[in-house]
């Protein structure tokens, strides 16, 4: 297919799956500027794969990559600028007045912030979740209950 | 998820996460950079600021007042005519570069939807690199369920492209612009899709060499056919 004709239809696509990726990635824990950096790698990442290996989820997709280069960086950050550790965070602090239930979720382990986030956020399938996260989808409907009955149990404890 | 404690959950943390604000639409898509050096940047910028922070604090004791628009001026026709002027400014001469001059009145943006926001890039440069010169403009009206901003886009290349795209199908023709337009029916898929896709229309065809194409799942067949033949070239 002509080069432009994949930009024009990538960029479309991403364009579409902005708005709640984006959001995903600050509920899974990732600051305005590190989301923007994210989802532009991952938009370089989706218009060099090409045609010819199609994703069956763009927004699931530009999800787990943008999350892959978001980690990448923190880890990088973390190696090359260590003075940013005083000024970084793992995750958002719930005295950023966020709401209670962005507060519970920041406290969950990154593989559960992930998946509650790419089913209900980003809006995947199961199905979907595990296939681009590449695991069992027994795992994901595990997972999932699992921080769902602790998102439960810390908000309770909160209110 | 049947426990009505844990729908409460997810819906509180849709609410919370649809709350978040977006950047302005002309962040989303950046110029390639090289993430590689992203460190030593940060170095050299550490530096930077560094050394002009003496210089930096005394300029700050004479800054000028700020410049305030005058009152009176339509922010969305300012915006517009900058959006366009800069789309114009980026693309080589021969490259005729349509413009509305009728659109519907609620595509002038709201508070979460900036609009327009346009794109452009001659063959060559940044990640187009070997592509042909293209542009694109997005007009937003407001945000739909699941964070999307309804609106319509137009896109233009320097090229002759081949139509319907994939997932589409002609539905008809019609003649403006001197030319035939195609009518395509397509049909996305994706999370927030319903059952049987998002169907959207757009028209396409051919002109001073280029193909131009329009878009929308928001806007109908009949405001389309009149945002095409409203179209001038930008000077």
């Amino acid at each position: 297919m002509d080069t432009t004709v994949e930009r024009m239809r990538w960029e479309s696509a991403y364009r579409s799956a902005f708005p709640s990726v984006y959001r995903g990635l600050l509920a899974v824990g990732a600051r305005p500027d590190e989301a923007e950096d994210a989802l532009h790698d991952a938009f370089l990442k989706g218009l060099e794969r090409g045609a010819d290996r199609p994703v069956t989820s763009v927004d699931g997709w530009i999800f787990v990559v943008s999350v892959r280069a978001w980690r990448a960086r923190r880890i990088r950050e973390r190696v090359f600028l260590p003075w940013t550790v005083f000024t970084d965070r793992e995750v958002p602090s719930p005295a950023d007045s966020a709401p209670d239930v962005l507060a519970a979720l920041w406290k969950l382990p990154l593989r559960q912030r992930q998946i509650v986030v790419a089913r209900y956020v980003v809006g995947l399938s199961q199905d979907e979740t595990a296939q681009l996260l590449r695991i069992a989808r027994g795992t994901v409907s595990a997972t999932t209950t699992q921080a769902i009955a602790a998102l439960r149990r810390s908000m309770e404890v909160e209110q | 998820m049947n426990n009505p404690s844990e729908q409460w959950i997810v819906s509180a943390l849709r609410r919370a996460t649809d709350r978040m604000e977006l950047p302005p639409e002309s962040r989303w898509i950046r110029e390639r950079r090289s993430t590689s050096h992203r460190s030593s940047l940060a170095m050299v910028a550490a530096a930077t600021i560094l050394v002009i922070a003496v210089g930096g604090a005394i300029s700050a004791l004479r800054v000028e007042p700020r410049v305030v628009p005058a009152s009176g001026v339509d922010p969305f026709a300012a915006r517009e005519d900058a959006a366009w002027a800069r789309v114009r400014s980026q693309l080589p001469s021969a490259f005729v570069v349509l413009r509305p001059t009728w659109i519907p009145a609620e595509f002038r943006g709201s508070g979460d939807c900036l609009s327009p926001s346009g794109s452009a890039e001659a063959a060559g440069s940044g990640y187009a690199r070997g592509a042909a010169p293209y542009y694109s403009m997005d007009y937003k009206s407001s945000v739909l369920a699941g964070g999307m901003c309804a609106g319509f886009q137009l896109q233009g290349t320097l090229s002759v492209l081949k139509y319907p795209a994939p997932n589409c199908v002609l539905v008809g023709t019609l003649a403006a612009r001197g030319t035939t337009v195609g009518i395509q029916s397509c049909v996305g898929h994706g999370p927030q899709a319903p059952a049987g896709g998002t169907v959207s229309t757009g028209l396409w065809w051919v002109e001073n060499g280029a193909t131009y194409e329009i878009g929308s799942r928001d806007v109908d067949l009949a405001d389309l056919i009149r945002i095409v033949r409203s179209l001038e070239p930008v000077k």
